[in-house]
């Protein structure tokens, strides 16, 4: 009699379990995952999940390239251009983010922080600093974005050099070459 | 080397949380591990720079060793010993007898969503303007130059507009170290730290509902607060709200426990969970300031203030220290509060507007603010007949209310306040979501219906442990 009575209360238990677990999922699936929010996160993961699985073996500079774009992109040919104990001019925010213009650049790449996770030990100055800061007076080189800095400069490039990073004088030229 | 250091910090973390509360359960411990682990070792290392030893491997290594040794010498002297196999053995099998499927499923929801989360955050390296401009530049410098006090970025030579209103320089120091210890110990990206420290909290999280609403309502609840869109967003990204969330409501919730159930054990996790939530961002004085001021209220009327002295002291102790630390090296910066009261209706007005906005927004939080909301209106009778859960009403209340007090007080130089109601504060909410989930699931009103569903759901089969450790058979 105790036997049945623990045999029926086990069956019980156990149908009581695929009820909710019915419910359990459609709740899940049919209330959750519905809701705008829930579904856009859940959306992401998998979205990234799908990256990850599509990509497994990219480097890390690849996957910085991937998420920052051009920005990575400069930063990366600069350090890879410029002595480690170069000091490089930023230009301001409208040079990589020129008003009615399409930019090749994403984040905040004009701010110095910023320049300096992916440019250190290099030193970074940035316009705001020119005359204020003694590493404004120490400027070995000029980063050169959409044209803005070359009037920086103490000799003259062609007016095409849209895009990349030189140093401030001849001088300096002469002794990267050394 | 990095893999030896976490679980050092795990050790750690289990160790403080094994002597200051040996009752809480093993997915607890397991949960605050690496949490409290983490933010020891963080402490660790401002006191190393304030002695001038060099931030290098060997010597982080050998004092959170020392500090284990400690640990490990005190927990020997209170008669700490490891269970025997037989115990354990008992504990599996009971655990193994109480499953129900329902359970099941969702832990299986809870650990593949986690799965994919982690994946993603160790997958992408840090790109977030916060982090990028602050927190991980910091780390990674620190790293470079193993110091904190004499960073070149700190330089004012460097840096002239260092000292400013809202600098970095002045920000709290959890994040930042928490990346330096990283890049120290040769990872390429910080966001390990931050993939971990998530990861740990849905366990602690787990295990402290489950203490209080039994487990399968805990694994619905968990759930929910991990979906929360804008926080699970966040929460592979690099920076400080989602750290900032999880020691501020785990601490905050830890003192709810104290409160309504006066174990020791509960005081002093809430107590080291708040101190890293100050320690993590500096406005997290206020769920302090919450909790503490519903113990001193407890404490008047019971006429017993030694506890709360001791969780005070515990709670305000690395904050303070960090500001000494600041006023001693010069890593301050221009406040941003307005410490004057002052009355300015239209500010009060945009700040509620703009903070309600963000509650109610279902696309950043999920049902969370509505659920909580339905279990108040539900469980008002339980408020008013039992006073069910008013410590839990109070912390969330007081702290929602100092939080808003303290956008109030904050004289907005570096950005407007538009921009910082707009997309700052959406994130400052995050502290909210699992005291909130936490709250409107610890009322009579949920918690009743959840146990039944446990009850219901568990399969009736006894292990009867004590029996078995005794005769080594079944009766």
């Amino acid at each position: 009699m105790a036997n049945h009575k623990k045999q029926k209360n086990i069956y019980t238990t156990f149908w009581l379990n695929v009820v909710f677990l019915l419910l359990a999922f459609a709740f899940v699936k049919g209330s959750v995952l519905n809701q705008q929010g829930y579904s856009w996160v859940y959306g992401m993961l998998k979205g990234n999940m799908k990256t990850i699985k599509q990509y497994p073996n990219l480097t890390l500079p690849q996957r910085s390239e991937a998420k920052m774009g051009g920005s990575y992109s400069y930063y990366k040919y600069i350090a890879d251009n410029t002595p480690k104990n170069a000091v490089i001019y930023i230009p301001a925010r409208d040079a990589f983010f020129p008003k009615g213009q399409q930019s090749m650049f994403t984040g905040e790449p004009y701010n110095k922080m910023w320049a300096i996770r992916f440019l250190y030990p290099r030193k970074v100055v940035v316009p705001q600093e020119m005359g204020h800061s003694i590493y404004s007076r120490k400027l070995t080189h000029i980063a050169i974005v959409n044209g803005v800095g070359l009037e920086m400069l103490s000799y003259s490039v062609s007016p095409n050099f849209r895009i990349g990073v030189l140093p401030i004088n001849n001088k300096e030229i002469l002794k990267q070459t050394k | 080397m990095l893999a030896i250091d976490i679980i050092l910090v795990i050790l750690i973390g289990l160790s403080i949380i094994e002597l200051v509360c040996p009752s809480a359960s093993f997915i607890e411990k397991a949960g605050l591990s690496f949490l409290t682990g983490i933010f020891s070792q963080t402490i660790l290392l401002v006191l190393l720079d304030a002695l001038n030893i060099p931030l290098t491997r060997l010597p982080i290594l050998s004092v959170t060793v020392i500090l284990w040794l400690i640990l490990c010498a005190v927990l020997y002297k209170k008669g700490y010993s490891f269970k025997s196999f037989n115990e354990y053995k008992n504990l599996l099998i009971k655990q193994v007898c109480s499953i129900n499927v329902v359970w099941l499923a969702f832990i299986v929801v809870i650990v593949y969503v986690e799965y994919m989360n982690f994946s993603k955050c160790m997958y992408f390296p840090t790109f977030d303007r916060d982090s990028l401009a602050g927190f991980d530049t910091i780390g990674y410098v620190i790293a470079q130059e193993s110091n904190i006090k004499n960073l070149s970025i700190f330089d004012i030579a460097y840096n002239p507009g260092i000292h400013g209103p809202g600098s970095y320089i002045s920000y709290a120091p959890f994040v930042q170290l928490g990346y330096a210890i990283a890049y120290i110990f040769g990872a390429e990206t910080s966001k390990i730290i931050s993939a971990l420290m998530f990861l740990f909290f849905l366990l602690a999280f787990y295990g402290i509902l489950a203490r209080s609403i039994k487990k399968t309502g805990a694994a619905i609840i968990t759930l929910l607060v991990m979906l929360t869109p804008e926080m699970l967003a966040f929460s592979s990204m690099s920076a400080t709200n989602v750290m900032h969330a999880i020691f501020a409501s785990l601490g905050t919730i830890y003192g709810i426990r104290w409160l309504d159930k006066g174990e020791k054990g509960d005081m002093l996790i809430s107590s080291i969970m708040l101190s890293a939530n100050a320690w993590t961002r500096s406005e997290g004085v206020i769920f302090i300031a919450a909790i503490g001021f519903l113990a001193l209220i407890k404490a008047v009327r019971k006429h017993s203030i030694k506890q709360l002295i001791l969780w005070g002291v515990i709670a305000v102790l690395p904050f303070f220290l960090w500001s000494v630390y600041q006023r001693i090296f010069g890593l301050t910066s221009e406040s941003i509060m307005m410490t004057s009261p002052f009355y300015d209706q239209e500010k009060i007005d945009l700040i509620i507007k703009n903070m309600f906005n963000h509650f109610l927004n279902v696309q950043y939080y999920g049902w969370t603010f509505k659920m909580l909301m339905i279990s108040f209106v539900l469980n008002i009778w339980f408020i008013v007949k039992k006073k069910d859960n008013l410590y839990g009403f109070f912390a969330l209340i007081i702290s929602i209310f100092l939080y808003m007090l303290v956008l109030y007080q904050i004289d907005y130089k570096w950005d407007t306040i538009n921009n910082v109601l707009a997309y700052s504060a959406k994130r400052f909410i995050f502290c909210f979501v699992p005291l909130a989930w936490y709250y409107l699931s610890t009322n009579k009103v949920i918690s009743y219906p959840l146990e039944k569903l446990e009850d219901l759901l568990t399969f009736q089969i006894k292990s009867e442990p004590e029996v078995f450790v005794k005769t080594g058979r079944r009766r």
